[in-house]
């Protein structure tokens, strides 16, 4: 099945989706994507897998390191502690 | 089809939304948009009877290894004690960016989830003693016992003399 995958990042007005791929999507394409979500790691950002869970139909909300062409990817600021 | 030619026919690249926000001067609508999709984002996130816990109780519970935390949308994260359940903890976590309070309940769920000691080394806890309440409570009392049996004592000495 040709999915359709995001990469969406967190910013003021909501979600945004920075990137989408598909099983058709080329290398190169891959390879963009691949840098941007790197490009947001480094600047501090986390990411998580929000793919649906095929058996339990919740999203899977694992935080992952690595660009993943087969996840849907969240992309969520730095975090900080807030005021008292 | 080639690689090249199924990316140009399927448009899968960058996609822009249709005005970027934040605006120089956003408007209410903007707020409310925002706050929308935030929430949204939060329902997929959350399993389904957290939301419906959400939408009921207006707060959403994760249970972690270190404690029952509860999520609030305009307050301070309560870290209660496993077994009794009791308030032990406040917990204040933040993005580093403006975004609807519904974006910060994400990244909180997402964290005490996967990373429960990167939550704590990042947010600020306010650990919740209860002692000191208790003492000053007690010091108070003693303070006005301490002024009534005053207050008894000038009375009945006044009676006295007269």
């Amino acid at each position: 099945m040709n999915t359709t995958r995001k990469l969406r990042m967190i910013c003021a007005g909501g979600d945004k989706t920075i990137a989408e791929w598909n099983d058709t999507t080329s290398p190169q394409r891959l390879a963009e994507i691949e840098k941007e979500f790197n490009t947001k790691m480094a600047q501090g950002w986390f990411a998580a897998d929000i793919s649906l869970d095929e058996l339990t139909r919740q999203a899977k909300d694992v935080i992952i390191r690595n660009f993943d062409p087969k996840a849907e990817i969240l992309l969520i600021p730095r975090v900080q502690g807030g005021r008292h | 089809m080639s690689r090249q030619q199924s990316d140009t026919a399927f448009p899968v690249g960058r996609i822009d939304p249709p005005h970027l926000w934040p605006a120089p001067n956003p408007t209410q609508g903007d707020y409310e948009r925002a706050k929308d999709k935030a929430r949204q984002l939060l329902r997929q996130i959350v399993p389904e009877s957290s939301w419906r816990e959400f939408e009921n109780k207006g707060m959403l519970q994760i249970i972690g290894q270190r404690g029952c935390y509860v999520i609030y949308p305009c307050s301070q994260t309560e870290i209660r004690d496993l077994k009794s359940g009791q308030c032990v903890a406040f917990a204040c976590l933040q993005l580093s960016i403006s975004a609807p309070t519904y974006d910060r309940m994400v990244a909180e769920y997402l964290l005490i989830k996967n990373a429960e000691d990167v939550y704590w080394k990042t947010a600020n806890i306010f650990l919740r003693t209860g002692n000191e309440f208790e003492i000053a409570t007690l010091f108070l009392i003693a303070f006005d016992i301490a002024l009534s049996v005053n207050l008894l004592i000038e009375v009945l000495r006044y009676g006295v003399t007269k």
